[in-house]
């Protein structure tokens, strides 16, 4: 960045030394001319007084000529003066012209490129991409030694697989394709092979999603309901073929099943940003909370108020600005509209009560309007619509939560933690709460057993284990 | 007027060229290429017969009459075109609409190639291998999309790859005003 205003500044220099220095040049053509003009006149005359001694001319003839000769020194000399002085009158002004060029000239352009140019767009890429990436000798060999194989021994799966991995880490994405479809044969439908391949397929097209990609695509969620970058990629066929809110539902629903630490939720919180707000809706009332982290760093302790995978990571709220700028509305337009849209889901839900991402969508409007009692409706319509989904039971279970760890818990929190164990038998707050409240009823074996789980399953240096192991010992032997 | 002040005017002369060239592009950039007028709208289709690529039906004028339909102009060279593709096969196939391809100066084998990996949109498909039925429509470059309406006669016309927006707010609330 330092180094493209450093060479606008040498190039801009460089361009104003011609015109500053022949601005400051100190004209001497003038008098040069006048001086240039006496030499001639002088030498004619020379001449003519040669001539007349050699007996050329007659001194009649030589005065003629001599007075010819001073009628135009004299003419040359009044032309001189003349041109002396119209030319100091226009070089006078020359040095302040001068500075104010330099001065002048940077100053404009800055103030033509600064609105207009954009020093942080990136490189055009796909100009920039070298048809064929340097590859190292050594990859070359090995791919040349990989093909030899697979010629001989066309059979070999894993042989294929990795030759279409490295072709396309080459960049030869037709070959890559290639080599996946060897694989996919020899495999007889893998749906991580069949993925790969469509995903492959979708950068040969240049990022569309063509008729057997999105084949495969339906295929591999067929399969395997779950496989992100399917489910993404089907999102990404609906955007382009212009259909931005089914695009938006497969997203959002991928957001849903997804762990808050998934690395593609990044990537897919963006997407989703845009093309909610290119259809004026609100991303944060669309998108739901991803599922708690797969591999928590440090998980949340139950000691610390039952937030069940509260670990946000949910769209980025817009900022005024661009809620405005979505759709000209004010402020309070803005808000109304979002409020008719939360009102209009809800009675959309009340004739399909099955529509168990709706009743999330809802619940998570709710909440972020501030409703808690509405979130926790919607949250009890969502499990009736699906008990098996986990994500509903931690959304109700974390608004149902006692607000102290030693608060009094409701038997329909409970129940909803029970749910949650048995869908995820380690979940944390499941098993802190349900050791709690068997220790309430005195069955002290299986407080132990649930929180004896827990112990374990937190990290050596975990803030709460101390005080849990207390709760432990408490339950005596 | 002295020989000098003569001198410096024609100093001016490149200035002043370049001065009435900013002027004429200046004006130039304001308008919207795609919003060239048409001499083709509401009048019949020019009339033609075109062979099919890959021995699949061909197109013909006589084909555009009878049915509200759209003609969209494609090339497997053309990027814009890919970009839009996906749009079209959904027309066709969840909308139900008639859409005849105009394969504009292309190898039949680079088409259907390009119709193989991304999809089919086109109830049938004209080879203008020259370009000259593009040039009879009034094609100024790929893609383009014409609306046609029953009695064959171009309603329509969109330059540039069609956009969600496009389709949403000008192109579906056409098709069903002509198909009324």
């Amino acid at each position: 960045m330092i180094g493209f205003w450093i060479v606008a500044a040498a190039l801009t220099a460089l361009a104003l030394l011609p015109l500053v220095r022949a601005l400051l040049r100190p004209s001497g053509d003038v008098g040069e001319a006048a001086s240039f003009a006496r030499g001639v006149y002088a030498q004619q005359v020379a001449e003519v007084e040669r001539d007349l001694a050699r007996g050329v001319l007659t001194p009649d003839q030589a005065k003629l000529a001599r007075a010819e000769i001073g009628r135009r020194l004299l003419s040359a000399a009044a032309e001189a003066d003349k041109l002396e002085a119209v030319a100091t009158q226009a070089i006078k002004p020359s040095r302040k012209l001068a500075l104010a060029l330099t001065l002048a000239m940077p100053v404009v352009a800055l103030g033509i490129y600064l609105p207009t140019g954009h020093p942080n767009m990136p490189a055009q890429i796909f100009a920039e991409r070298p048809k064929g990436r340097a590859v190292p000798e050594k990859v070359l060999e090995a791919v040349a030694s990989l093909e030899k194989t697979l010629q001989e021994n066309p059979n070999d799966q894993a042989g294929w697989t990795l030759l279409g991995q490295t072709y396309a880490a080459m960049g030869r994405i037709d070959d890559a394709a290639l080599a996946y479809r060897r694989a996919l044969g020899l495999s007889q439908g893998d749906p991580e092979l069949m993925s790969a391949l469509a995903e492959t397929l979708t950068s040969a097209a240049d990022g569309i999603v063509g008729e057997e990609a999105h084949r495969l695509f339906d295929e591999v969620v067929k399969a395997d309901p779950n496989n992100p970058r399917a489910r993404y990629y089907l999102g990404v066929a609906r955007q382009q073929a212009g259909d931005i809110k089914g695009a938006l539902d497969r997203w959002t629903a991928l957001v849903g099943d997804s762990p808050a630490d998934a690395p593609w939720l990044p990537l897919l919180m963006q997407q989703i940003q845009q093309a909610a707000v290119s259809v004026g809706l609100d991303p944060a009332t669309i998108t739901p909370k991803p599922k708690p982290p797969a591999n928590p760093q440090a998980p949340r302790g139950p000691m610390q108020g039952g937030g069940a995978g509260a670990g946000g990571g949910a769209a980025p709220a817009l900022s005024a600005e661009q809620m405005q700028a979505m759709a000209g509305l004010s402020a309070e337009d803005q808000q109304a509209t979002i409020n008719s849209m939360v009102d209009g889901l809800e009675a959309k839900l009340k004739d399909n009560p099955g529509d168990v991402d709706g009743w999330l969508r809802l619940a998570r409007a709710r909440e972020v309007q501030g409703n808690l009692d509405a979130a926790r409706d919607a949250l009890r319509g969502a499990v009736k619509a699906d008990p098996g989904r986990v994500q509903a039971w931690l959304d109700l279970s974390r608004l149902l939560a006692p607000d102290t760890a030693d608060g009094k818990a409701t038997p329909e929190f409970l129940a909803a933690m029970a749910k949650v164990l048995a869908l995820q038998p380690q979940n944390p707050q499941a098993l802190y709460y349900l050791g709690q409240q068997a220790a309430n009823q005195g069955d002290t074996a299986k407080a132990r057993d649930y929180w004896q789980k827990l112990v374990s399953s937190l990290p050596a240096d975990a803030p709460e284990r101390p005080e849990l192991q207390r709760r432990l010992d408490a339950l005596g032997k | 007027m002295s020989p000098v002040t003569k001198h410096r005017l024609l100093l001016l002369l490149p200035f002043t060229i370049f001065l009435v060239l900013l002027a004429y592009f200046a004006i130039g950039l304001t308008h919207d290429p795609s919003k060239l007028p048409s001499t083709m709208i509401d009048k019949p289709v020019p009339v033609f017969d075109l062979a099919g690529i890959d021995g699949g039906p061909g197109l013909a004028s006589t084909d555009l009459t009878g049915k509200v339909q759209l003609v969209n102009v494609f090339a497997s060279w053309c990027a814009p075109c890919r970009v839009e593709h996906p749009l079209l096969v959904r027309l066709a196939r969840e909308e139900g609409i008639v859409i005849r391809g105009l394969n504009y100066k292309d190898k039949p084998e680079a088409a259907q190639a390009f119709l193989n990996m991304l999809g089919n949109p086109y109830t049938s498909v004209g080879a203008d291998k020259d370009g000259r039925v593009g040039i009879n429509f009034g094609v100024y470059g790929v893609p383009e999309t014409y609306v046609i309406d029953k009695a064959g006669r171009i309603r329509y016309r969109h330059v540039g790859p069609l956009m969600p927006q496009d389709v949403e707010n000008v192109i579906l609330p056409m098709l069903r005003e002509l198909a009324k």
